[in-house]
């Protein structure tokens, strides 16, 4: 859960993939940098207020570089003072990174996340808005020597997004010369992950890769994670610690509500305040709708989709497999339930957030191999797929309450990688025994803990305890919560 | 012309069982939309419906005797004493799980009014109508009998409770698909019946949102163009509107149900766009998808300033919408 500053949606690049395009090109104007810090600064205030100062604000865009450099400064310096020197970070695409924005974040403890995808030959998609392919090239060296200028300041954490596409995925040679990069990056101590671009109907269809290449790029990348110790790579890395329980670290997974994205909170630079931008072509029109907030509705209030999905016959589905029904987008019985949950909604199958994510045969084929290798290496391990394919416990490892001994224990420490933005936040000291609890039945816990659960599931007045047996039992004729018969509105 | 809905028989198909807890949602494309619509017709998720509800049922000369309404227990006091004043009655519909036996407990169908722990609430004129109303809903299995009992309390036209016998007693309570299907101005694409677009329909007979209380009749058409139920629509609009007071609030809901939308189902859910709005609530289980266009395509967002929003109301032009 991450709150963005996004004061203004205006870029100096118009990368043919980037969702946020049609809205900026239905408001050129907004691309010269209109914002009001009085109201972002109100704003910023009131999520401070009602999160308990939980969650630190970062900057994004747009290209948040292109805001005025007093600005940027006066906004990291609030978020340092009100958030206790807590890191921030910004997304940027480097092109304008100069000597004085690496000592604004080097003071205020901002990370940065790049985005770029591969040596400068592959960047053929990230097109400079104004000028031709000169200027493109140029933009290209820019971003490069932003990130090697980051290097070589080590008090500034950095990361790296890459979108893959056919430009710099599409062969198995642009594929080798990515991953050669990204072995660069990793000797340097820069983790990152891959974000494929999300066709649209009838809008970059052809720039994006199939599911199929997809699946073939995350087996190869595997692959070359393995062979070498230092390489760290995502949603690679992600997947075994989810496989582990370790965590749902990324939204992807996580049950995002495509109405209200929780994952990415968005403080708009008229103080307004909207989600996701993937989210606005998926239910939306392709603009910035209001989300959370701004129209009187909660960050992930509801998760429609995923009690929705979880009875859709897909793939796995035992009917399916056998021949008598056909695959309706679904997920029931997929074994990677509990660490997938569908997928993305804005990248739906057939462009419909109601279907699971279309990348589903690269994300399946991706947890098959590392299960494997995972169980091959360590014969008896445990992992989340041990248990019911339906088992409800991809709450509990998003919120790292799930601790699949030793695993959770020997985790590696923060290093300066994973305080990048494209690194999750490491497991807390607050990790329960969620997975003991439910392999076992629940029979082997303290009963204290046990009625403690139940307390949690299901109203007090439902429940009869019989300590001298060590009994409990919760009324099955009533409905588990009174509300769950009610439309999850904010009324 | 009326379009042969041939893809309804896929609605039971596979035959799997989708069981979904209620869920509504809206959400405003812009600030300027929200502060321009949201203080004329949100009152509609509120207190105008048992407002006029109370007046519509009052009046002897209305078809409609009873109305179903989820409301909070917070809110049963409110209703109580608006009700109290028409010498009007109101049960509890007892049954759990009413709302899976009868299209008219079930969601997105009862008038929403908002509220903490709501409870499906039968108003009506006297005790033994809304005995016999409740007995009919609470049939299970729902007969055709027992349907009609209820559509008559309702207030139904005839041709709308024809329509529907096949959708009540497969516990279709969304079948908007049937209803624009069977829309004399539906127009569709060649060999795409799944796709259809209502150039002409009647903005009274909106009932696309009422999942958020904004809409004018209290029973699902026959079609988009129904006279009788929209005669019925118009006598609420009348109630809201000159005998409750609520005259700015009724013309802008008529405005808003006016404007060019987007109605797609598929998968239990709903996906709704016009150019101030999108929203969401469960549907049937519409195993394709079903897209429904309003009038015509919707903007993406409105082509106006937030500060232009001010504009006064305009006469309604079916070929331009409201403003």
């Amino acid at each position: 859960m991450t709150i963005h500053i996004a004061a203004n949606t205006g870029c100096n690049l118009g990368c043919e993939y980037c969702y946020e395009e049609p809205d900026r090109e239905m408001k050129q104007k907004q691309i010269d940098n209109e914002y009001d810090l009085d109201l972002i600064f109100e704003r910023l205030e009131q999520f401070k207020r009602d999160r308990n100062g939980a969650e630190v604000p970062g900057m994004h865009g747009g290209e948040p570089l292109l805001i005025r450099e007093e600005d940027l400064e006066e906004i990291f310096k609030w978020i340092h003072d009100n958030f206790d020197g807590r890191g921030t970070h910004i997304q940027t695409n480097g092109t304008l990174l100069t000597e004085s924005h690496i000592e604004m974040f080097d003071k205020y403890n901002v990370s940065v996340g790049i985005s770029m995808d591969g040596p400068a030959e592959l960047n053929d998609s990230r097109l400079a808005r104004a000028g031709g392919e000169d200027v493109t090239e140029n933009m290209t060296e820019r971003t490069q020597d932003a990130i090697n200028t980051l290097i070589e300041h080590p008090s500034v954490p950095v990361g790296v997004i890459v979108v893959v596409t056919e430009t710099n995925c599409g062969t198995d040679e642009r594929l080798e010369k990515l991953l050669d990069w990204m072995d660069w990056l990793n000797r340097h101590e820069v983790n990152g992950h891959y974000n494929p671009a999300i066709p649209y109907e009838g809008v970059q269809e052809d720039l994006s890769v199939s599911p199929q290449r997809l699946k073939e790029i995350y087996l190869r990348t595997w692959e070359w994670v393995k062979e070498e110790s230092y390489r760290k790579w995502n949603p690679m890395r992600e997947f075994q610690d989810n496989l582990l329980g370790l965590n749902l670290t990324n939204c992807v997974n996580n049950k995002c509500d495509v109405y209200n994205a929780g994952a990415a909170q968005i403080i708009k630079g008229d103080g307004e305040t909207t989600g996701c931008g993937k989210t606005w072509e998926a239910v939306g029109d392709g603009v910035p709708f209001l989300q959370g907030d701004s129209t009187n509705n909660e960050y992930e209030e509801t998760t429609e989709r995923y009690e929705m999905l979880k009875q859709i016959p897909g793939p796995y589905t035992e009917q399916v497999m056998n021949g008598e029904i056909e695959d309706q987008g679904g997920c029931k019985g997929c074994k990677y339930w509990n660490t997938c949950q569908g997928g993305c909604p804005s990248a739906g199958m057939n462009y419909d957030y109601r279907n699971r994510v279309r990348w589903c045969p690269a994300i399946y084929a991706l947890y098959e191999k590392i299960e494997e290798d995972m169980r091959t290496m360590l014969p008896g391990i445990r992992m989340i797929t041990d248990l019911a394919w339906d088992t409800e416990i991809a709450d509990d490892t998003s919120k790292g309450l799930v601790d699949i001994k030793p695993f959770a224990a020997i985790r590696q420490p923060t290093t300066k990688a994973q305080k990048g933005s494209v690194i999750g936040k490491p497991t807390t000291d607050e990790i329960g025994t969620v997975f003991d609890e439910v392999i076992s039945g629940r029979g082997e816990i303290e009963f204290d803990q046990l009625v403690t659960n139940y307390k949690n599931e299901f109203p007090e007045e439902w429940l009869t305890i019989d300590e001298e047996t060590s009994n409990i039992h919760a009324d099955s004729d009533k409905p588990e919560r009174q509300a769950s018969e009610d439309p999850q509105s904010a009324d | 012309m009326t379009v042969n809905p041939k893809f309804t028989d896929l609605r039971s198909k596979p035959d799997v069982s989708i069981d979904m807890t209620p869920v509504r949602k809206s959400n405003w494309k812009t600030g300027g939309a929200r502060d321009y619509w949201d203080p004329k017709i949100r009152k509609f998720r509120f207190n105008i419906p048992i407002e006029y509800l109370a007046e519509v049922l009052a009046d002897s000369d209305h078809p409609q005797d009873v109305a179903v309404i989820r409301i909070g227990e917070n809110r049963l006091m409110e209703l109580a004493g608006a009700l109290g004043d028409k010498d009007l009655s109101f049960n509890q519909i007892s049954n759990e799980d009413s709302s899976k036996t009868s299209i008219f407990t079930q969601y997105p169908n009862p008038v929403d009014v908002g509220g903490m722990n709501k409870q499906n609430i039968a108003i009506g004129i006297n005790g033994t109508v809304i005995d016999e109303f409740i007995e009919a809903i609470t049939t299970d299995p729902q007969t055709e009998e027992a349907y009609r009992t209820a559509a008559e309390y309702i207030g139904m036209p005839d041709c709308c409770t024809d329509f529907h016998v096949d959708n009540a007693l497969a516990l279709r309570g969304d079948p908007v698909y049937d209803i624009a299907c069977n829309t004399p101005s539906a127009e569709i694409h060649e060999d795409d019946r799944e796709n259809v677009l209502i150039r002409h329909p009647d903005p009274f007979l909106n009932i696309f949102w009422r999942y958020n209380g904004w809409r004018l009749i209290h029973h699902l058409p026959c079609s988009f163009e129904c006279e009788e139920s929209g005669e019925i629509a118009r006598r609420n609009y009348d109630a809201i509107s000159d005998v409750c007071g609520h005259k700015h609030e009724a013309e802008h809901l008529l405005a808003w149900l006016d404007q060019p939308m987007e109605w797609t189902g598929y998968h239990s859910l709903v996906n709704m766009r016009n150019a101030y709005g999108i929203g969401s609530y469960t549907t049937d289980n519409y195993w394709s998808k079903k897209n429904i266009v309003w009038k015509k395509p919707h903007q993406d967002k409105p082509d106006f300033e937030p500060n232009h929003l001010t504009t006064p109301l305009e006469p309604l032009d079916p070929d331009r919408g409201a403003f």
